[in-house]
């Protein structure tokens, strides 16, 4: 039984959950006895099941495993570290900017300077086409959240409309992810019409001589609707 | 003539066809009456073997022992007899280690079984784990850390439904709405998060005294 297939088929975390069948159980055993790279793997996996079960008796961790929960509001977001230090920096940007753009009144009188606000929606890849319909506001700034999923430096993220074989309609290049595993992609709330849309992230490589690759790492497909 | 077919066994990867070679050699080794060759296949085996005895007897102190009785059946046999395929000799001592297993099972006293060679008598009392310094509590606290490092609460719920729950990936990618290599991807990346928790932590505890173990 080679690495790959143990990997690929999650056959070490089969194995500690007991439901390898007889023949699968054999063969990886036979590698068990004599691979010293697999015990650390699977003593490693090990500790990692016995530690969750004992963390799952405190509260704090109690997950609902019942129900897929969502980010139905933007304090359940925000109440996430990462995604409300990245809610703070772009607020941070715009403010500033919204201060640049709008300048005092005449009479020096102190106003409260608009800024524009930002919807921030988590983007995951999950099954069934465009099952996400994010609503766009074309008053706000969006700003869609992807986790990354390959191990480049740098990413090229493209949304294309899904139905036509036409130009993307938004692209950036060298993107890093801002944050550990997430890229924040931002746009203005009215830039995509409604219908059916393609995100899709390439990992960037870099030969020696400097020529640039793109590897595909996932596409994501969704529905956007203008928020009326 | 027989000839050995390491070339089949080897398949695909380049491990196979190391561990084919080693094995080979030690067979050829212990039959030929090499005392290295018997030290070698315990240092080689010892760890996967005690692993796999473990989770079968559940007791260490008996699965030591198990382990010690495997070998000694294993080099008493290898002495006498020319293995079929010697490049197969982790199946042959797994096969070895379930009966005795099995055995150890069904025997309420346990008598000691005599060691009368040099290189099973010196297996030593407990196995070389990888963080092996690294205590109970402090695994703990890495686990916690880890779920902490995770932004995404779907990921540690895949992380809670596979290894608390036990649920298989099918039944989790169908609750969370995953695919099968996006699955695979938050897991790989969760072990590979806690793995390198464990090595700082390992750091930490080389200098630092634990009170349990």
């Amino acid at each position: 039984m080679d690495r790959n297939y143990i990997d690929m088929h999650l056959v070490a975390d089969r194995y500690l959950q007991g439901t390898l069948a007889e023949g699968e159980k054999a063969e990886f055993e036979e590698r068990l006895a004599w691979d010293q790279d697999l015990i650390d793997d699977l003593d490693l996996a090990e500790r990692l099941r016995d530690g969750l079960q004992e963390s799952f008796a405190d509260d704090r961790y109690t997950a609902s495993v019942d129900k897929t929960r969502t980010f139905a509001r933007l304090s359940d977001l925000l109440a996430v570290p990462r995604y409300a230090a990245a809610a703070s920096f772009l607020f941070a940007v715009t403010l500033t900017a919204g201060v640049f753009l709008n300048p005092l009144a005449p009479d020096n009188d102190i106003q409260v300077i608009p800024s524009t606000p930002i919807d921030i929606v988590p983007l995951f890849a999950s099954r069934g086409a465009s099952d996400k319909t994010i609503v766009f506001n074309d008053k706000s700034w969006t700003v869609l959240l992807v986790d990354v999923m390959g191990n480049h430096v740098a990413y090229r993220v493209t949304i294309r409309d899904d139905e036509s074989d036409s130009d993307p309609v938004w692209m950036q290049d060298e993107m890093l992810p801002t944050y550990p595993d997430s890229l924040a992609i931002g746009m203005p709330g009215d830039l995509l019409a409604d219908g059916n849309y393609v995100l899709r992230v390439e990992g960037v490589r870099e030969s020696a001589t400097g020529e640039k690759t793109y590897e595909h790492v996932q596409d994501i497909p969704f529905a956007a609707s203008s928020a009326q | 003539m027989a000839t050995h077919n390491v070339i089949e066994f080897a398949r695909s990867e380049p491990a196979f066809a190391e561990e084919a070679r080693i094995a080979a050699s030690i067979v050829g080794g212990i039959r030929g009456g090499n005392a290295d060759a018997e030290t070698d296949l315990v240092e080689r085996y010892s760890r996967g073997l005690r692993y796999l005895l473990k989770r079968r007897i559940g007791d260490e102190e008996r699965a030591r022992d198990s382990l010690q009785e495997t070998f000694c059946i294993a080099i008493e046999k290898l002495r006498k007899i020319k293995l079929e395929s010697p490049e197969r000799l982790a199946g042959y001592l797994r096969g070895i280690a379930i009966r005795v297993a099995l055995n150890a099972g069904r025997q309420r006293k346990r008598e000691a079984y005599p060691i009368d060679i040099d290189a099973v008598a010196a297996i030593p009392d407990n196995a070389a784990r990888q963080f092996q310094q690294v205590s109970n509590s402090q695994t703990l606290a890495a686990v916690r850390k880890l779920l902490d490092s995770m932004p995404v609460e779907r990921d540690r719920d895949l992380l809670i439904r596979m290894y608390v729950y036990d649920q298989d990936k099918q039944e989790i990618c169908r609750a969370l709405g995953l695919d099968s290599l996006h699955f695979n991807r938050v897991l790989f990346r969760a072990k590979g998060r806690f793995r390198k928790i464990m090595e700082e932590s390992r750091e930490g505890a080389a200098f630092v005294p634990t009170k349990d173990g």
